[in-house]
């Protein structure tokens, strides 16, 4: 095969067994590699009602057929799994070189199974892989682990979890490099189920591509786009992703004290322009991105053990900057970086874990809970954190996510949630397509499944109206049937930012050899966004899963730019399930998965 | 004497991030804007026309989708404009 390496590893912890076997033609020309083929792969190896957190579930580490080429931002991958924090089907992607490296020993995809009777970490090299003992790591935090285990960026990897993971956290992250995150829907918990803290990898296969001159054009082509964009070539490299909060703030749609106003009065305090002037050490890149869109900031929050390179950390993005400051009414920025540190070095999800303390603060406000949390407490968000890592007094109860705390004290609609997942930083109010975006995701709340910012604010490609609502379902699924596709090459959807998804296809055709127009590409997204809500249905999700939160529903906004404004779900379901080729429920209908190929499932 | 608010790297090509602008219309305020500030103008100009990507709020409200550039300003209004940025993907 070209472009695939054309092996999947498969390591059973229960049994200490090692095997690998070849990825299947048909399956990777269907689902590429990444979300997509790790959903495939999913389907199979976890039936319905296995629980996330048992030796049953697994998870699945993909790359894609673009992942280690060369090729513009091909460093990415993704771990499939079911959500110990949703229940739903998850994947969640990262950046880094881990995911280069990976590919590199030889795989496409790598399955683990079962449960270590003690804790382990799993070497690949290109030799094969082992089961090594990890005691000495175990109990370790990522940025100690990853450098005791031989981080060295272009020639070993280290991917882990901290102690958030191995005390189960449902909002656990796995951490790969020491600073990058597959974040989402709580990976971190299944890994730590399966007393797995690390897997280290060292490669050195290169992908085969078939057509290496029109390769080199299609690089050559993605250079020039990359740079001519203002947005790939100076807003997120001066900037980075929090360039948006202000314009997010400005419009009335940037969440602010779990969700109780949709502007916060000291957003320009906790800016990318305020991040870049005051705490910003330099930019940082993922292997072969031209973008280099990470910050590295510096405060003295964060001297001593938590500080990597030139005494900084990466980040923090602006999800996370929304999470521990608007989401909690925090205005300090360098607070907001020491939290975005404490979440890298236990493991967390920045946005479940800060969206999970303003909830907190919430039900303490209005007397539910007992605690010292407030919106504003700056002071208190270190402190939570470490004891949410360790599952300590509160913290244990933090640990499981908003949703599940907000059930036990009472007041479930108080957890900014979809399918227990917490929702990113737009509020759908004010965004009436995001709004149904979030609603209708397969792993819960998410804006990379798609993000309708581009087209309801920033003019990317056009500016259509926010608060419109009929014929917004269009859009939604063009993009959340685009952004499966990205996920299964794999690569970063900022380079879409420059590169349009012809160009996507034509380097997808020279490096495999399968021919791939651009709708055909678009049709993989597709494959994989039913696939997963098939995999929903099965676990017994049903339309009624597919909503917001009441409070988004019914509580117009107050104040502001987006004042009087509820968001319109039902008509934009109803719309969204009948443009899907879905029945009234949701469901897909027979013909829609025979035209998709999956008729078979 | 509308207020105008500057974004991102617009903000170093100004004088200030927060300038007060004469205008009656959102065309005269960009001008003026760009006059007293010569570093703006290749930004935000693409000839007659304001650069596709560039943004222009008015209220928190997108001017082109009201009466664009012909969209009245007052002394009380704040007038927003950020430069190109990005976020998520950008499928066409």
């Amino acid at each position: 095969m070209h472009g695939w390496a054309g092996k999947v590893l498969d390591i059973d912890l229960s049994k200490g067994a090692i095997k690998n076997y070849p990825l299947d033609e048909e399956t990777a020309r269907l689902f590429l590699g990444g979300r997509g083929l790790g959903a495939r792969l999913l389907w199979d190896a976890v039936g319905p009602g296995v629980a996330p957190l048992s030796p049953e579930n697994v998870l699945i580490f993909a790359t894609g057929p673009l992942t280690a080429t060369g090729y513009q931002t091909s460093n990415r991958f993704s771990v499939s799994t079911k959500s110990p924090l949703t229940g739903t089907v998850l994947d969640a992607n990262s950046g880094g070189y881990w995911g280069m490296q990976f590919k590199k020993t030889g795989y496409d995809a790598l399955i683990v199974r079962g449960r270590a009777p003690a804790p382990v970490y799993i070497e690949i090299k290109d030799a094969g892989a082992k089961i090594l003992a990890a005691r000495h790591v175990w109990g370790q935090r990522v940025r100690a682990t990853t450098q005791t285990l031989g981080q060295n960026n272009n020639k070993r990897n280290v991917l882990c979890i901290g102690p958030a993971g191995e005390n189960q956290s449902r909002i656990a992250a796995i951490m790969n490099d020491g600073e990058r995150s597959l974040a989402r829907g709580g990976p971190g918990a299944v890994m730590g189920s399966k007393n797995l803290k690390a897997i280290v990898v060292e490669g050195t296969a290169r992908p085969q591509v078939l057509d290496q001159e029109q390769f080199k054009f299609m690089l050559y082509e993605a250079r020039k786009l990359l740079r001519q964009s203002p947005l790939t070539s100076q807003a997120l490299p001066e900037f980075g992703t929090a360039v948006v909060l202000n314009i997010v703030n400005h419009i009335g749609a940037l969440p602010t004290r779990n969700f109780q106003q949709s502007q916060f009065e000291r957003a320009e305090a906790i800016s990318g322009e305020t991040l870049a002037e005051k705490y910003l050490v330099k930019n940082a890149a993922c292997w072969a991105c031209p973008i280099g869109c990470t910050r590295v900031s510096k405060t003295d929050k964060i001297e001593g053990a938590l500080s990597g390179a030139e005494g900084g950390v990466e980040g923090p993005e602006f999800e996370t900057t929304w999470a521990f400051g608007a989401q909690c009414g925090v205005d300090d920025l360098a607070a907001i970086i020491e939290a975005n540190a404490i979440c890298n070095d236990l493991g967390l999800d920045t946005i479940s874990a800060g969206s999970t303390l303003g909830c907190a603060m919430e039900l303490t406000e209005k007397g539910l809970l007992d605690s010292d949390l407030r919106f504003g407490r700056a002071d208190l968000l270190a402190p939570t954190l470490e004891a949410l890592g360790a599952r300590r007094g509160l913290g244990a109860e933090l640990a499981d996510g908003s949703l599940r705390l907000a059930k036990k004290y009472g007041a479930p609609e108080l957890s900014m949630s979809v399918k227990g997942l917490e929702m990113p930083a737009y509020d759908p109010r004010g965004l009436q397509g995001q709004g149904l975006l979030y609603a209708t995701s397969n792993r819960g709340a998410c804006h990379m499944r798609g993000n309708m910012l581009g087209l309801e604010v920033l003019g990317l490609p056009k500016l259509i109206d926010r608060f419109q609502v009929y014929g917004k379902s269009s859009y939604v699924i063009l993009h959340q049937n685009a952004s499966a596709a990205i996920d299964s090459l794999v690569v970063c959807k900022f380079t879409n930012l420059g590169v349009a998804e012809e160009y996507f296809a034509r380097t997808l055709s020279a490096v495999t050899g399968v021919k791939y127009a651009t709708g055909d590409l678009i049709r993989v997204g597709e494959r994989v966004w039913n696939l997963e809500r098939l995999y929903n249905l099965r676990e017994g999700f049903t339309n009624a899963d597919d909503t917001l939160p009441p409070r988004l529903l019914k509580e117009p906004v107050s104040d502001g730019p987006s004042k009087g404004w509820v968001n319109q779900l039902e008509p934009m379901l109803k719309e969204y399930y009948r443009a899907r080729g879905w029945d009234e429920r949701g469901v897909p209908r027979r013909a829609k998965l025979e035209e998709l190929e999956l008729g078979a499932l | 004497m509308a207020t105008v608010r500057l974004f991102g790297g617009l903000r170093r090509r100004a004088r200030d991030p927060k300038i007060s602008v004469d205008g009656v219309t959102a065309r005269d305020v960009l001008a003026s804007l760009c006059r007293d500030n010569p570093g703006l103008h290749a930004v935000i100009w693409d000839g007659a026309r304001v650069r596709d990507h560039v943004r222009g709020l008015i209220g928190g409200q997108a001017i082109e989708l009201g009466r664009g550039l012909a969209t009245r300003v007052t002394a009380d209004d704040e007038i927003a404009i950020f430069p190109p940025i990005g976020s998520g993907g950008n499928t066409t």
